[in-house]
């Protein structure tokens, strides 16, 4: 059943991925063509002086991309779903609307992670040419709340496409707003080495979030 | 079961949400600056000078005394501070205390030095350039490579980004043939070329010991200084200037500031009592008769006069109405129990603060749990009793739990 689901699923986000793939890819060659062009144009030691002192992120092109994607993702993954209500064909299956439901979601965050990987090793590659080790760990540790936003905001995204009612998902799209803003405040580097593991925790929380509007979805809730 | 819990997740989300909305919402409609006085000491009145900015735009002048002042004869009292107004109004006396009031003297002999809690507050990545300090030419040239002190002294070239091992090498060297103890806990220097000459760093090694380390003429000239390593250092702020007074300023850990002197490393405490490293703003200002310490935070400013000898000639404080004590902030207590603060004036780390408003918050929390009561019970007709635990979300986060109960709506459950 899962292997059922599971190719379903595929079928739905196969585009999207690929699209994301390749928009990531080009962003990261961006930077790194960017970065390149820095230092051919500039005396290296002032490039490595401005990232160092004056705090300037020479990889703030990719930092909204997983929240953009992310989007996107529980859009082509939950839409169509909700389309002529066709997850209510889903209740029938041997298989609970809650297992069915996290599994769904358990592909699209695997689909954030990966990405996430892909994001985290083109940065390391582009650092490790360009910049002392100590650069590119502070540029991991950056982007470590970008990455962790994108995730939320899928877990969000989905609530968001699940739920029946209007009203519900306006709510959640202006109320769940404040937090994921709250993972982009940095001015520099490294900020978020003493809060980023209390973020994390929070969004423990996003995990089983989608459940609620999925039961509200299966009831027929209008509220 | 698990879909309840699924609704109180959305609920926790949503309330520190809210949390973080309604009360920068709030603030930024009665959030009000903070005006800081500015305080000078006279040389010629022996007194403490105060000028006020005031609400709309205009300053007040006055002394310690409560007398006060138009600006032209204000400015005219600080000679050390104002010397080019007096210069151009034909009135900057000969010498003051013998003191001779040439413009160039004054400032070649005046210096400042700030210490900002944020400065203290803030990830650095600890790679910094070595400039020569006895270059042939007259201004400060940016080397080629930075350097590390890791498990060893490393030079890395900004060109290949590769060690350069021989430089390294002899850097390392010196270090080792001082007993410095590796890694480095605290590089400390003034890396730019905007300044009138380069010290190079001070280093405090795994023991706690003070290294003084320059470049001079290509090689290294490190010194193991008698600076305590059980003074606690938090911090080292290195700022050369002409009057080779002092190197810099040390912050400990238990708020102790002090100079270190060019008197072979001498340590020279500060008269700073009360002095919060984590929440103040320090600033030493030296001229040619006194130097001042200011120091203050959001509620007071403290002010030090010391003379050349280091010893106090004045002390005045000056405080104003706490923001806690607005009656701005009263009102949102009453109506937020707590809010998260990510971001502060004194750090550069963001942050997850849980800030509670203290005991007013409880005239909130009754009026939200009645609100919710009325709504659910005579608005809604819900179920009071299956949904208990709304109450409790209600009773702990105020408003904030009442807006979320009352949109996220439980539903009749299996």
């Amino acid at each position: 059943m899962y292997k059922a689901i599971l190719y379903k699923e595929w079928l739905k986000i196969r585009w999207m991925v690929l699209g994301y793939l390749i928009i990531l890819l080009g962003f990261l060659t961006y930077i790194g063509l960017d970065t390149r062009y820095w230092f051919e144009m500039n005396d290296p030691i002032q490039v490595w002086l401005v990232v160092i002192q004056r705090k300037i992120l020479y990889y703030t092109a990719i930092k909204y991309i997983p929240v953009f994607a992310a989007i996107v993702l529980a859009i082509v993954q939950f839409v169509p779903e909700m389309v002529k209500k066709r997850y209510r064909l889903s209740f029938h299956l041997p298989i609970g609307e809650t297992h069915s439901l996290l599994f769904m979601i358990a592909i699209g965050v695997a689909v954030m992670l990966i990405t996430s990987a892909i994001y985290l090793l083109g940065l390391t590659l582009i650092g490790m040419t360009f910049f002392p080790a100590e650069v590119t760990r502070s540029s991991l540790i950056t982007v470590a709340p970008w990455l962790l936003a994108g995730i939320v905001t899928y877990l969000g995204a989905t609530a968001v496409t699940v739920d029946p009612s209007w009203k519900y998902r306006i709510v959640y799209i202006l109320l769940f707003a404040p937090f994921i803003q709250s993972l982009f405040l940095e001015g520099g580097y490294g900020e978020y080495q003493f809060s980023f593991g209390t973020y994390l925790l929070i969004s423990l929380i996003f995990s089983i979030m989608v459940l609620f509007p999925g039961y509200r979805l299966r009831k027929g809730s209008k509220l | 079961m698990i879909t309840k819990i699924s609704r109180y997740a959305i609920v926790s989300l949503i309330v520190i949400s809210l949390s973080i909305l309604l009360p920068d919402l709030y603030w930024m409609i009665f959030g009000k600056p903070i005006i800081k006085p500015s305080i000078y000491y006279s040389p010629v009145i022996e007194e403490f000078m105060i000028a006020t900015r005031t609400g709309n735009n205009k300053k007040e002048y006055s002394d310690q005394k409560g007398n006060s002042y138009d600006r032209k004869s204000f400015e005219t009292l600080l000679p050390f501070s104002f010397y080019y107004n007096l210069e151009k109004w034909g009135i900057l006396p000969d010498s003051i205390k013998g003191i001779p009031m040439k413009r160039t003297y004054i400032r070649h002999n005046s210096q400042y030095l700030r210490i900002t809690n944020r400065a203290m507050n803030t990830p650095l990545i600890s790679l910094n350039p070595l400039f020569e300090s006895e270059s042939d030419f007259t201004r400060l040239e940016m080397p080629g490579e930075l350097f590390r002190i890791d498990q060893k002294f490393e030079f890395i070239t900004a060109s290949d980004n590769t060690v350069d091992d021989s430089l390294s090498c002899i850097f390392n060297g010196a270090l080792l043939d001082q007993d410095f103890q590796f890694p480095a806990k605290i590089i400390a220097g003034n890396p730019t070329t905007r300044k009138p000459f380069d010290e190079g760093y001070f280093i405090v090694d795994a023991q706690n010991t003070v290294f003084h380390l320059k470049k001079i003429k290509g090689q290294p000239h490190c010194v193991k200084t008698d600076i305590p390593p059980d003074l606690n250092i938090r911090a080292i702020f290195i700022s050369e200037h002409p009057r080779k007074e002092f190197y810099g300023v040390i912050v400990t850990w238990t708020n102790e500031v002090c100079l270190i002197t060019y008197d072979n490393y001498k340590i020279l405490q500060l008269p700073v009592e009360g002095y919060r490293a984590d929440d103040m703003q320090l600033l030493l200002s030296v001229n040619p008769l006194y130097q001042m310490i200011r120091y203050s935070d959001m509620k007071e400013m403290k002010s030090v006069v010391i003379d050349n000898n280091y010893k106090i000639v004045d002390k005045y404080a000056s405080s104003w109405t706490p923001k806690e004590e607005w009656k701005s902030s009263k009102i949102a207590s009453v109506l937020f129990p707590f809010s998260i603060e990510r971001t502060t004036r004194s750090s550069d780390y963001v942050q997850f603060k849980v800030k509670f408003n203290g005991h007013l918050s409880w005239i909130g929390i009754l009026f939200a749990l009645l609100a919710t009561f009325i709504c659910k019970r005579f608005v809604y007709r819900e179920k009071l009793r299956t949904n208990w635990i709304d109450f409790i979300i209600v009773f702990g986060t105020g408003i904030f739990g009442a807006i979320t109960v009352l949109l996220i709506r439980p539903e009749p459950w299996d």
